[in-house]
């Protein structure tokens, strides 16, 4: 699977903001959305660019360290796809 | 990933809130919900060795009631999802959990207060019942905890005002003149719910 991401870029607490687009391509459908981060942060190091900084701990939906707000919804845990809204952004 | 469209495009941005600062990228700042925590979310008991399973009896549906409010995890999700940016779905979770249980009963006056003023300080806004946060709940917590904090705080208030300035109990009548009528109604409904007898 391919896709465009507009991800939010800010340095640190005091610079400002923006969102920069990332593509990437050949994302198995079975990756998870931390895994797809991942794998961009992968690439990021490579090209030596600034990886993502995101926040993780047990991925699985235990622990509520993940946090993400994806296309406009907060976007959770994997452990919750039977309810709807955070069924919308699998993490 | 399945979840998504092949090619889609897909924005990713922070939790935003005046309280949860951003660190850097996607990462933000979620002391606040540890300062709230600190502020109540305890009973300043030595709970010493394991006790016997029926010392404490506590009705079922009481038992239900504070697991799934004490299921909440503070992720911030409710935060992030509400136009306020208001806390009150993380911090109704923890004071009922310990509200609904004898434990929590001796220090749940102080704690809601506390709660709730820590919470205000931090700059999380006010509820205005959109249900946003019910919604974007992952481990589902209800709305009603925050019916039920709305409740815990009220009586807290007047009882506290109670203990505080006069050493007996305030008449029906009293409390009518004191706080006016919307507080009154409030009292009522706070006898009717067992609130008044069983904790003040």
């Amino acid at each position: 699977m391919n896709f465009t991401l507009k991800i939010w870029r800010q340095k640190d607490a005091k610079s400002k903001g923006k969102f920069v687009k990332y593509k990437l391509s050949d994302i198995s459908s079975s990756t998870s959305f931390l895994e797809m981060l991942d794998i961009l942060n992968e690439q990021l190091i490579l090209r030596n660019e600034e990886p993502i900084a995101f926040d993780h701990d047990c991925r699985e939906g235990i622990c509520g360290m993940c946090s993400l707000y994806i296309n406009g919804r907060p976007a959770w845990s994997r452990r919750c796809h039977h309810y709807l809204p955070v069924a919308y952004a699998q993490i | 990933m399945r979840k998504f469209k092949d090619g889609a495009t897909i924005v990713v941005e922070p939790w935003r809130a005046r309280a949860f600062p951003v660190i850097k990228d996607l990462i933000v700042d979620r002391t606040a919900f540890d300062s709230i925590i600190q502020s109540g979310g305890y009973i300043s008991v030595n709970t010493g060795s394991t006790p016997d399973s029926n010392a404490t009896p506590i009705p079922k549906y009481k038992a239900d009631f504070a697991m799934d409010a004490a299921a909440c995890i503070g992720c911030g999700a409710c935060v992030a999802a509400c136009k306020n940016a208001s806390a009150m779905l993380f911090v109704s979770a923890k004071v009922s959990h310990l509200a609904l249980l004898p434990q929590g009963l001796p220090e749940a006056m102080e704690r809601v207060q506390n709660m709730v003023d820590t919470m205000d300080k931090l700059g999380f806004g006010n509820c205005t019942n959109t249900y946003a946060c019910e919604a974007e709940c992952p481990k589902l917590v209800k709305i009603t905890n925050i019916a039920r904090l709305n409740r815990e705080f009220i009586t807290a208030k007047i009882c506290a005002h109670k203990i505080q300035f006069l050493s007996r109990e305030l008449r029906p009548l009293e409390i009518f003149l004191i706080f006016g009528k919307n507080l009154f109604l409030s009292y009522l409904y706070a006898i009717q719910a067992g609130y008044w007898s069983g904790k003040c």
